[in-house]
């Protein structure tokens, strides 16, 4: 056979769809299911009234923050634009497909009947990344490891400084309370915050649960498997109505801080077991050569075991906050109204009260996209680790 | 060259300090008094607050009339039950569906699974595509659009779909089956009086069936003989039903009952609720995923040699496939199965957003009702760690039958 | 190699026992004493309890029962004392077990930077001695996975002399090394040997013992069954059980 018929897409297609009588008969029934699936449900979504979606889009993506001040939340935006350019440019060399599709997808945006604010940020922040990319390889490599890893452990700190604010009503960066935030914004807030607590916490947890002072093991290991035993709504029920019991009355923890403790308690527990599956990697020799050398065990701890942990850990990391995006989604159910509460808020309004299902659409699309490319993401950034480790390994 | 011990017997403080067993001893003492510290001093702030407001933790209101209404209910329960009531009700709902989802759910999954690694193009791209689309959604929505986008777009209760229809005299509908947007009603067999008798005729065909499995099996053991002991003790079990069914001649123990048209719902035979199907679907859809990425794992994780080898003993593909590789698929695949199934339970908690009385929802509604919040999440978390702990058991006993014995 | 006259005690083991369980004893009753400046080399069958007798030496695992001393300091649960005694101790492991995260160079001069105290400048210009020492300074940038066996165990040594100690302990060095490795690891040990350190080595390299060893330890079932000079222990050995294990391992 010569390779023109090897790269034929008749060849293709015998191969894979038509190789044999069965393999005929799937591919003709799966087809006629997919055109009957398609016929009934996909195309009629196509008719349906999608300017729900566009009529609260604000609404979606930010909940009742103030449309005034919606430009901080453009500005956070930049800020990743800008660090996220630079962390590209730390691992590329040239510009890598992904970098470059998400921003024509950016500028395509820009064809949307957006307002001018939006339009202007987008443009701002598609320079942004590239200024990032590039301008990032003008420092030593050592101090681009600093700048990023920097920049990303800031960007929560700053996020919340900018969204919260700090001035009075008449200044330039009012403060907006946490009962404003909503929508996408309100999920990513919480996931991003629960992923920078659960991770230390989850680490301790999980030192503690190997400790050899009994005691302590118990208590983490009591924690741990009472918070994976219960649904994580219970979890969150126990800081709505509990946590205002069990502080002094002059603390009024909002429903977003309960929320926020009930989601990181949470996943603190979970990230635990995944660090003991980090730890169970190290094989115990490295205890021991680290003992025989005189090293005290917190010392051991942290130059000896905890690198090679951590390292293990970034993919995991990574691919946990899709977890963690879609549980966040739970407190919709203690009124929250973060994008999937905001589905209700929608649906409660006369107008929109028939469009329920473009909304959910919308957002399982928004969810899809997010998490399908933080696991791509993930994917990618455990490949270039393993690559790293594997020149390290045998030449 | 002895072991010099100091000649004072009481060890000095410094020499304490500086003992290895001492120090652990003192970071744990010092870490119980931070816990019990902080415990109790929480602990006493909940009891406090709960004082100022007329509700003294207890357990009493448990057996008050819980002035709920539940839509499905496996036990008899009506508004006047006790709130404990209310909670079997809403425990029976959790145990049920759960283990009818992990039911489907394996199965499911695995034919997923199978569709996931075939050979032709389509069919592993479709399965493939359904598995990255449920991974990658909460579950809440799905179960959210699930319900209202499918569920409640299905025609009301004057315009349901109904087969075998008939309409008395008096202007009562019937029919076999009745489909509307509240649920599905179907035509079931239900006791009559004389079922009392026909009873203990069942209880007496099971343990004929029984004592068949048993003699079977034990037969086979000493004679080496295949016995389809499951099949005979079946159609032993089925021969004495129908005996006794016959026997009672006119006065049948089972009659068939049909779903009676109502205003506003259907009334009668089996009633399977929107929420129920919604929620049953929605955690069947979303678990399969799950659990063929975990039979997928566990087949692709037994070497292809395997496979070859049997082959090459002359085993046929199926027989290999059940007797080689599916074995060593499940010690692969039994670590991530029991997270998922682990999950089942705790996810169906889920059904409080879609209104299905599982054991989540009741207790939301008693504490709206009684205001004992505190009580309340305590019993159902240790309801919820009992399931947990009895399924991370059971899978924990299986997965140490199926590894594989190494020295 | 050393006179008589200059003995100095350095390690004392009185009656050690060490047990896992009632039923499972894995040291009965050893006492020896270690001499500075002599090469000590412990052979014996798995299982006979040889690894687990110079882990208890410096610390690395706890004895029930008897007395070890390094150095004039006894072994105890005083916290103060084992670090002392870790300190004079250096350990070789069977499987190198070098940190993988890092750099040969950063693998010695870690402990002495954090331990010691040492400055970073001091703490590389003594690696680079070591390095030189073992023959491989070229590769101190390298990292473990780059290294062949031979060159990971001899970091490993550099590892551990760089923490100064008085004692040297390996465990079975080169069981993990492919052949043609093995030598230039004993080549390394037999000039640390040259330069007076006290050396314990467990071993199967016989030659190694017979060149090298003042004493040579027989272990057998927990217990040290003979003691003698390589002469004696290879030319004239004493007990039935040694002649056994002679003959096993001289006829391959």
């Amino acid at each position: 056979m010569d390779s023109k018929a090897k790269n034929s897409a008749f060849f293709w297609l015998r191969k894979n769809l038509f190789s044999s009588w069965l393999n005929t008969l799937l591919t003709i029934g799966v087809v006629w299911c997919v055109a009957a699936v398609a016929l009934k449900a996909i195309f009629p979504m196509f008719s349906m009234d999608w300017s729900v979606i566009g009529d609260n889009l604000k609404l979606i993506m930010t909940g009742s923050y103030p449309a005034d001040q919606l430009w901080r939340v453009w500005l956070c935006i930049s800020y990743i634009s800008l660090f996220g350019g630079s962390s590209f440019g730390y691992g590329y060399r040239k510009l890598p497909i992904v970098f470059i599709s998400i921003l024509i997808f950016q500028f395509l945006l820009l064809f949307l009947p957006f307002s001018l604010l939006s339009k202007a940020f987008l443009c701002i922040n598609i320079a942004l990344a590239l200024l990032g990319f590039y301008l990032i390889r003008l420092f030593p490599k050592s101090t681009q490891t600093g700048i990023i890893i920097g920049a990303w452990l800031l960007l929560l700190p700053f996020t919340f400084l900018v969204i919260y604010g700090f001035t009075d009503p008449s200044g330039f960066m009012p403060k907006i309370t946490t009962n404003y935030w909503g929508g996408l914004l309100l999920s990513m807030i919480i996931s991003l915050t629960s992923i920078l607590f659960s991770f230390p916490i989850g680490l301790l947890l999980a030192i503690g649960r190997r400790s050899n002072l009994k005691l302590i093991k118990l208590i983490c290991t009591a924690f741990i498997e009472l918070v994976r035993g219960v649904p994580l709504i219970t979890i969150l029920f126990i800081g709505y109505l509990i946590i205002p019991l069990a502080l002094p009355s002059s603390l009024n923890p909002s429903v977003f801080i309960r929320a926020m403790i009930g989601i990181i308690a949470f996943h603190s527990a979970y990230m635990a077991e995944n660090f003991r599956g980090g730890f169970q990697g190290i094989p115990r020799t490295q205890y021991e050569a680290a003992m025989s050398l005189n090293l005290s065990k917190p010392k051991t701890m942290i130059l000896i075991i905890l690198p090679q942990v951590l390292k293990r850990m970034i993919p995991v990391l990574v691919s946990s906050f899709t977890g963690t995006l879609k549980d966040t989604s739970l407190i919709s159910i203690i009124g929250l109204l973060d994008l999937i509460g905001i589905s209700s808020a929608i649906a409660s309004n006369p107008k929109y009260m028939t469009s329920n299902s473009q909304v959910l659409l919308f957002m399982a699309l928004i969810y899809f996209i997010l998490c399908y490319s933080i696991s791509g993401a993930s994917n990618k950034i455990e490949k270039a680790l393993g690559i790293t480790t594997k020149q390290a390994g045998k030449s | 060259m002895k072991s010099s011990l100091p000649d004072s017997r009481i060890p000095s403080l410094k020499s304490m300090l500086e003992d290895d067993r001492f120090r652990n001893f003192l970071w744990q003492f010092i870490f119980f008094i931070l816990i019990v510290f902080l415990l109790g001093k929480a602990s006493s702030q909940v009891i406090s607050a709960l004082r100022t407001r007329g509700m003294m933790p207890s357990f009493k209101f448990l057996t008050l009339s819980s002035g709920i209404v539940v839509g499905e209910k496996l036990i008899e329960f009506d508004s006047s039950s006790s709130n404990l009531k209310a909670l079997m009700v809403g425990l029976l709902n959790t145990i049920s569906i759960s283990l009818l989802v992990i039911v489907f759910s394996s199965i499911f999954g695995l034919f997923v699974a199978i569709c996931r690694i075939s050979s032709n193009w389509l069919v592993s791209n479709i399965a493939k595509a359904y598995i990255e689309i449920i991974r990658n959604i909460p579950l809440l929505l799905l179960l959210l659009v699930w319900y209202r986008a499918f569920f409640l777009q299905m025609p009301g209760i004057k315009n349901a779909i109904m087969l075998g229809k008939t309409v008395s005299n008096e202007g009562v509908t019937k029919a076999s089956l009745i489909l509307s947007n509240r649920g599905l009603f179907l035509a079931w067999p239900t006791p009559t009086e004389p079922f009392v008798m026909y009873r203990f005729i069942l209880l007496g065909a099971t343990v004929a069936a029984l004592l068949v499995w048993i003699f079977l099996r034990v037969r086979s053991g000493k004679t080496g003989k295949k016995a389809l002991g499951f099949l005979w003790a079946t159609l032993a079990f089925l021969a004495i039903a129908a005996a006794g069914w016959l026997s009672m001649g006119a006065n049948h123990p089972l009659r068939l009952d049909f779903p009676r048209l109502g205003k506003f719902n259907a009334n009668g035979g089996l009633y399977i609720s929107s929420e129920w199907f919604s929620l049953f679907s929605g955690l069947v859809l979303y678990t399969s995923a799950f659990v063929a990425e975990a039979f997928r794992a566990g087949i692709q994780g037994v070497p292809k040699g395997q496979m070859e080898a049997a082959r090459a003993l002359g085993l046929g593909h199926l027989r290999s496939l059940r007797l080689i590789v599916i074995p060593q698929a499940k010690i692969v695949a039994i670590p991530p199965l029991t997270s998922i199934f682990l999950g089942i339970a705790k996810n169906t908690s889920l059904g409080v957003a879609i209104g299905f009385p599982d054991l989540f929802s009741i207790t939301g509604t008693i504490i709206n009702q009684t205001g004992r919040a505190l009580e309340m999440i305590i019993l159902v978390m240790a309801i919820y760690l009992l399931m947990s702990t009895a399924t991370s058991l059971f899978m924990n006993w299986y997965n140490k039958r199926v590894q594989l014995i190494e020295h | 190699m050393t006179h008589e006259m200059n003995k100095e005690l350095i390690i004392e083991c009185e009656n050690v026992h060490k047990w896992y369980s009632p039923e499972f004893e894995v040291l009965k009753g050893v006492s020896y004493n270690f001499y500075k400046g002599e090469v000590t080399v412990i052979i014996g069958p798995s299982g006979s309890g040889k690894s687990s007798f110079i882990r208890t030496i410096n610390g690395l695992e706890e004895h029930q029962q008897g007395m070890i001393r390094v150095n004039g300091i006894e072994l105890t649960h005083n916290v103060k004392s084992i670090n002392a005694i870790r300190g004079k101790c250096g350990m070789v492991f069977q499987s190198f077990n070098l940190f993988p995260h890092l750099n040969v160079l950063s693998n010695i001069t870690l402990a002495p930077i954090w331990v010691n105290r040492l400055s970073k400048k001091d703490a590389e210009q003594r690696a680079y001695e070591l390095l030189e020492r073992v023959g491989i300074s070229n590769h101190a940038l390298k990292y473990p996975g780059q290294l062949s066996g031979g060159e990971q165990q001899r970091v490993a040594i550099a590892r551990s002399l760089a923490m100064d100690p008085q004692i040297m302990l390996f465990d079975e060095p080169t069981s993990a090394l492919d052949p043609e490795m093995i030598k230039e690891v004993l080549d390394v040990m037999t000039e640390l040997a040259n330069s007076h350190m006290t050396l314990i080595v467990i071993t199967h390299e016989l030659g190694f013992a017979r060149a090298v060893a003042d004493h040579i330890l027989f272990f057998d079932q927990g217990k040290i069954v003979e003691t003698g000079t390589p002469e004696e222990f290879f030319g004239s050995p004493k007990t039935e059980r040694t002649k056994l294990f002679l003959s096993q391992i001289l006829h391959h």
